[in-house]
């Protein structure tokens, strides 16, 4: 997959996991990498952006095995533009798909 | 690479960021390899899969350039604006005169260009009189101390040329110097900024 799709939708795809549930980094990374072939450091920093701009906030939180792991949390502002996000990214689908596979119908 | 190398490079590729976010970042990379390691990966695999440190690096920093130019408060923008009439009134004042003095030099090549041309004329002038009797006109002087006056005008005109080429040439280091120092001016705001 072409790194600039990547790099734009990461944080899509970010936020919409951690809408689900809060995570901590490694399972954040471990989830997305499951699906997506991505450099797994691009995400720390993007953690660290999402964090300045008030998009996540973090917790600790004790773990069974091993000192206790830092969680990521969406932020009332997180919720809202991963909202905002999902109905931009089901536009630019359509349109996309409307001028790449005209054919198909959509 | 190995853990504690990781983490190594990656701080001193940090290097200029502030030193709690510098912790912050290497606390959760240093998570994510321990985690790795409980789960049974090496610690090879876990940098693989991470990317080098000066890319995680270079994302990282990229972002807090991005973010300190998005901020801009009351005396920035002031600072910006002293920049932009500072360099306004340079132009205003200095850019006119750049320009006559170098329109100026412009017509004094033009006039040492119409001597050497009459001066070459005047040196052919025995031929041209052979020629086409009737365009020229001796007056009071004898025919051949005209190819003489040439050679003068033509010697004139060469070392008057020699003056303003060194002349022009210091006119356009001066133009340099001056737009250097917009650079300059430039320069020394955006720092601040």
């Amino acid at each position: 997959m072409n790194i600039q799709f990547k790099k734009g939708i990461l944080e899509y795809c970010v936020l919409s996991i951690l809408k689900e549930k809060d995570c901590y980094g490694y399972e954040l990374v471990n989830d997305i990498s499951m699906h997506m072939a991505i450099s797994e450091g691009t995400i720390y920093p993007l953690l660290r952006r999402l964090k300045n701009d008030h998009l996540v906030s973090t917790y600790l939180q004790e773990s069974n095995d091993g000192p206790p792991r830092k969680y990521y949390q969406l932020t009332q502002v997180g919720i809202d533009t991963q909202e905002k996000y999902n109905q931009e990214w089901m536009d630019f689908q359509l349109s996309v798909n409307k001028i790449c596979n005209p054919n198909k119908g959509v | 690479m190995t853990k504690i190398v990781y983490l190594e490079r990656l701080k001193k590729y940090l290097a200029q960021l502030p030193t709690d976010d510098i912790e912050e970042i290497l606390e959760d990379v240093n998570e994510h390899f321990d985690i790795g390691i409980s789960n049974a990966r090496m610690e090879e695999d876990i940098s693989e899969a991470l990317g080098s440190p000066k890319e995680m690096a270079f994302n990282l920093l990229s972002q807090y350039k991005t973010r300190t130019r998005k901020g801009l408060n009351v005396v920035e923008a002031i600072k910006s604006w002293f920049a932009f009439i500072s360099i306004g009134f340079s132009n205003l004042i200095l850019l006119p005169l750049f320009v006559s003095i170098a329109a100026l030099v412009g017509s004094f090549f033009i006039c040492i260009g119409a001597f050497m041309l009459s001066g070459i004329l005047l040196v052919f002038s025995p031929i041209l009189k052979q020629v086409a009797p009737s365009i020229i006109s001796t007056g009071n002087l004898p025919l051949f101390s005209l190819p003489l006056i040439g050679i003068l005008l033509i010697a004139a005109s060469i070392k008057l040329n020699k003056y303003m080429v060194i002349g022009s040439q210091k006119l356009y280091r001066y133009a340099l110097k001056f737009s250097k120092s917009h650079l300059f001016v430039l320069n020394y705001f955006k720092k601040e900024i």
